[in-house]
Formats: structure tokens, sequence, C-alpha cells
């Protein structure tokens, strides 16, 4: 009886396993892509290929719609005036403007065998980076707040207006954001005039919602109201309360909040879309232009994926615990 | 303040009765006073949330009954029903039902996905005991980290022909060329939601999970002293037992699979793809395609509303109904 349980244990696991294994395969490919040359698409690579050299015979023009070097930059760095044919090979380009062929070969040659990295970074990576940081962090602090304000408000549910609210904010679930995403762009751009800002995003995020709602107010509702009680004896005001009473006690909510609107917030690619102009897109957008604009390098395309992933991914593993507890307890509210 | 009353009651030594009309207007100051209090808390959330969310409808449904190009169109006239008709009608029709066809198709596999994935996740998880439970559970977390572009553009990475790492693999090991097609209605409708359940299985799995640990031990137990075989306690003791997380992960399933759009941009939805073009990509072009793209508007942001009320009132109705029955469930 013992064995026979052993052994079902542990063919669970073995499946388990499996599961795992096979579910990593697309990140390892990820990674090996993210460095396969463009032009080597075609051949199946279980490890990351040799970096290619520089081919002093390749010509201007194929190197900048394959590998999307950017002609005119190379001609500022090298003071070139003038027409550049692109049909010039490297060669012939450094003869005829008298450049150091050696030269021109160490500038290219990081441009190269980097390329899709070289790529993503030299397109405005860092800038949405910054922009997706912004957006997301202050979503998930403003919205986190204003949730445990509304927590504060409801928990206990002591009026019948109370629980009006809390059902309204749940409905929130069964709204497809595609649905309203029509009117909610009329009412942001042309009547609050937020056009290619921020705070529109940020706005749309904040403005509250089922698991904000439902996870502040059932913790609040748990604080014992002795301590309110006990505030208003020693004379202290409802926001003497809030601020020293409740707010440290929020941690294990907040902390749920975050973990589980971070990557949504993080991934969200509509709204970027809509409200932003290209130069100031948030990460999901910025990856889907790699994707129209750059369809043809797929090594940029797949850095991006990569380079986009590797924040959330890094926070995901430093939290991971709280990660898995948060997404247990949505699972148990839920 | 009951306490102090008390104290005064003692130090007089008599009790001064307030009237009954004091005491009312004390009661409703007091009642007043706390619901400014409330308000003062709930409110801005509230009013970003109504405004948001509700206002934006009433302002925007009687775009509806006119003929507004876009966002830019000053020249509005009012047509009526025209606009929700002319769905049904050439040329908007085949559009419109080949993105409903193409969206509810996706809608249920997506669906079969979700048990596939994540209910038979949680139960191995559920049935499973070792030290490797968390690190499972993080790895099978993980892909929900992946942006719906990213999920899009990893299809294209394995899927593409010629030059997809899973086709080339397959033909590295002599098992035949080009197996799979990330172009192509089947690989948007079929191919997608295997890999949308890959993403979502954590999640999925983490929901069902917690319906299974909700069962009462016992019952599990008795079943068990009855001679019930696993398959048997599955469908006759979990399955009924779950069914708040079922209808709960049923919704999700809904609204996100007919919402679904990120996955569809990276699959080139916006770029020329037809076959990733569902709903949310057709309500999207309808909106907000401007003359920018050459001119090719397949239709007005009028048409793009009366899209997204026919499809999804029906649907919300339906989630409506089915948060209602789950509600009332975990009530018993």
């Amino acid at each position: 009886m013992e064995r026979k349980k052993r052994l079902k244990n542990l063919s669970i696991a073995a499946i388990l396993a499996f599961y795992c294994a096979i579910s990593l395969v697309p990140f390892y490919f990820l990674v090996i892509r993210s460095f396969t040359p463009t032009l080597k698409s075609g051949e199946f690579y279980f490890w990351i290929p040799e970096r290619p050299e520089v081919q002093m015979n390749a010509r201007l023009g194929n190197l900048a719609s394959v590998n999307n070097i950017d002609i005119t930059k190379l001609k500022k760095d090298f003071g070139l005036k003038g027409y550049i044919d692109p049909r010039l090979t490297l060669q012939q380009l450094a003869e005829r403007q008298g450049i150091d062929a050696g030269e021109l070969e160490e500038y290219l040659r990081p441009f190269i065998q980097y390329n899709g990295i070289f790529v993503v970074l030299s397109n405005g990576f860092l800038k949405s980076l910054w922009g997706t940081i912004v957006v997301a962090g202050s979503s998930v602090a403003i919205g986190g707040f204003l949730g445990i304000m509304t927590g504060t408000a409801l928990a206990g549910f002591r009026r019948p207006w109370h629980l009006f609210v809390y059902n309204s904010y749940l409905l929130n679930m069964i709204v497809p954001p595609m649905m309203v995403i029509l009117p909610q762009y009329f009412i942001v751009t042309q009547f609050l005039g937020l056009q290619d800002s921020y705070f529109a995003i940020v706005l749309l995020h904040i403005k509250g919602g089922a698991l904000s709602t439902m996870v502040f107010t059932t913790y609040i509702a748990a604080i014992p109201k002795s301590l309110r009680e006990s505030v208003a004896m020693d004379g202290g005001k409802h926001y003497h309360y809030f601020w020293y009473i409740l707010l440290p006690l929020m941690g294990t909510p907040f902390a749920i909040f975050a973990s589980i609107m971070m990557p949504l917030f993080w991934n969200d690619l509509l709204l970027g879309l809509l409200f932003l102009s290209p130069e100031k897109y948030t990460l999901p957008a910025f990856v889907a232009t790699l994707g129209g604009a750059y369809g043809r390098n797929f090594e940029a395309v797949f850095s991006g994926v990569l380079m986009s992933l590797i924040p959330i991914l890094v926070v995901y593993f430093i939290f991971q615990k709280l990660f898995i507890r948060s997404a247990m307890a949505g699972a148990v509210k839920g | 303040m009951p306490t102090q009353q008390v104290v005064q009651d003692v130090g007089e030594g008599r009790r001064l009765l307030p009237s009954a009309r004091t005491k009312k207007r004390a009661k409703r100051s007091r009642l007043f006073r706390e619901f400014l209090v409330d308000l003062l808390y709930a409110g801005p959330q509230y009013a970003l949330y109504i405004g948001l969310l509700v206002v934006p409808f009433v302002v925007a449904l009687p775009i509806v009954f006119t003929d507004q190009i876009d966002f830019l169109d000053r020249d509005i006239d009012v047509v009526g029903m025209r606009n929700i008709v002319s769905l049904f009608q050439e040329p908007m029709r085949d559009i419109f039902f080949a993105t409903l066809r193409r969206t509810a198709l996706f809608t249920l596999v997506n669906y079969i996905m979700v048990f596939a994935f994540g209910f038979l996740l949680a139960l191995a998880m559920y049935e499973l005991s070792s030290k490797f439970k968390g690190a499972f559970f993080t790895i099978i977390y993980m892909p929900w980290m992946v942006s719906g572009v990213g999920i899009g553009l990893l299809m294209i990475m394995l899927f593409t022909r010629d030059t997809g790492t899973a086709n080339l693999a397959i033909q590295a090991l002599g098992l035949g060329k080009n197996t799979f097609d990330v172009r192509g209605e089947a690989a948007s409708v079929f191919g997608l939601p295997v890999i949308y359940g890959w993403k979502t299985a954590g999640f999925n799995m983490a929901l069902f999970l917690g319906g299974l640990l909700s069962i009462p031990r016992e019952t599990i137990e008795s079943a068990k002293m009855d001679g019930a075989n696993y398959v048997k306690r599955v469908a006759y003791v979990y399955i009924p037992q779950m069914r708040p997380s079922i209808i709960i992960a049923t919704i999700f399933a809904l609204i996100g699979g007919f919402g679904i759009f990120d996955e569809l941009v990276g699959l080139g939805g916006l770029a020329g793809n037809t076959d990733a073009r569902f709903l949310s990509i057709l309500i999207y072009e309808l909106g907000f395609a401007t003359s920018q793209n050459f001119g090719a508007k397949t239709g007005t942001l009028a048409q793009g509303i009366a899209v997204s009320l026919v499809v999804f009132l029906p649907l919300v109705s339906v989630a409506f109904y089915l948060n209602k029955l789950q509600k009332k469930m975990q009530y018993h």
C-alpha cells in the first residue's frame, strides 16, 4: 500500500516535471533565436551559433535592409558627405571614401555580431522601458492607495450603498475591454484632452476593479474594530487611523494586488497603442512595432521580445513565493 | 461616546434625559458625518470608475445612430438603425460574420484548453506531495509574464514556414518539412488557443486548485471508503464541489476569448494577416484606423460601436447571469 502510494506520487511528479520541461522550451529557443542572425533563420540551432564576422564584400543596401544598419548614422560617424550608392560593398566604400577598412570593420563588428540587441536598443528600447516602469509603477502605487481607501469605506458593508458600490466594482470583471475602449477613448481624448500622455493610461488603470476592491475590502474588514475605536477614544481623527494604523497593516493585501496587477499593467498593449505616439510607446506597443517595421529582421524582433520580458521575469523570480501565494489567494477569493 | 455618558451620569447624580428630538437630530448628524467620511474615502476611485466606465458609454452610445466616420469627424447626421442593420448586409456582412466565426471558434477551443491545461495540472498538483511543488508552480505560472504580443511573436518564431524553430526541428529529425504554418485560419483558430492555454495554464491552475482545496477532505475519504475509483471521485465528488471555480473560469474564458487582441497583433492582425482578424481587431480598425492606412478603412466608427454592442451586450448578459449563479452557490 505504502509502495503503491509512493509510486503514484513519483509518476505524478514525473508528469509535472515533463510538462515543466516542455513549458520552458519556448523560452529557451527565444534566447537562441535572439542571437541567431536573420540570414541564418532557415537553419536549426540547438545552441547559440557562432558570432558572424563582418563581410567586407557585403553591400550597404543589404546591411541596411536586413540588419537595419543606420546608414545616416554611419555617414555622420565617419564624416561622410553626399549621396552614397547602396550598391557599394563595404570594401568599395572604404576605398572610395578613403576610410581605413579595418576601422570600418571594427565599427560595424558589434552591430553585426549582436545585431538584434543593437537594433532594439538604437530604436528607443530604453525610453519605452522607462515609460513602462513609470506607467506600471504609478498604476500599482496609486491604484493600490485608492483601493485601500475604497476598502476602508466599504469594509463591513455597514450601509446598503456600500454593498451596491462593491458589487458594481465586481461587474468590471465581466466587461470586455474591447467593448468599452471606443467610448473610453472618446472621453479621455475629447473631454479630458489627454493625448499622447502616460497619465491617460494610468487613469484607466487606477479606476478600480474587481480584484483590488475584493482584496482590500476583505482584508480591512478582518481588522478588529477596537483599533478604530481606540484611536477615536484617544481623540484621533479618521485620517489618523487611516495613516498610522491601517496603512501599515496593508502589506499583505497590497502585495497580492501588486503581484496580480503588475504583469497585466506591464503587458498592456491596447492602451499604449492608442493613447501614445510611437516615440513614447510602452514596451508591448514597442515590440508590436518591431514586429511590424522590422518584420524581416527576425533577430531584432525576437531580441525585442526577450528584452521586454527579462525585467518582469526578474521581478517574478525575486518575488516568486509572493506571486504564487497571491495567485492562490486570488483564486480562493474569486 | 457611551463611556463619557456614563461618567457624566455618575458625576451629576441624576439622569438628564435628552429629548427624543435632540436624540434623533444627533443621530442624523452623526450618520451624515459618517457618510461624508465614507464618501471621502470611497469617492475618488468611484468617481474615476463611473467616469471612465459608465459615462463613456452613455456619451458614446448615441454615436451608434449616426454616420460618424472617426473621432475627428464633425459632419454628423443621424441615420437611425442603419449601422446595426448594415452589419448584416453586404459588404460588411462577410467581414463581420467571418470575424465572428473565428472569434467564436477560438473561444470554444480556448475553453477546452482551459480544462486541458488548467484543470489537469490542478488535479496533478492537488494529488502530489513533494518538495518540488513550489518549483513546479513557479515554472507553470511563468508564461503568464509573457506579453500578448510576445505570445503572437513566439508563435511566429516557432511555426513560420521555412524559418520556424519547431518546423526546423521536425525537419532536422527527418519527420517532415513545414509541419506547421503560422499563416492561415487553422493557426489562429486552433493553434493560438493551445499557446494561449500554455500562457494561462498557471493562472487557471491556481483557480481550479483553489476550488479543489476548498473541498472538505471527509467527502473524498468517504468516497474512497465506498470504493469509488479516481475517475468516479473526480466526476462525482470533485467537480460538483468545484462548481464556483468552474463558473469563474467559464466567465474568464468567455470574456478573454471574445476580447483577445494582443496575441493577434503579435500574429500580424493589424498588419494584413486577415486570418488573425477577430472581432477585437475589427472593432479597433473601425474605430481607430484612419486615413493614414492608405484610406483602407473597412467601415465607420459608428459601425465599430455597433459591432461592440451587438456582440458584447449578449455576452455580458450571459457573464452577468453566470456571476449571479456563482454568488448564489457560494452562499449555500
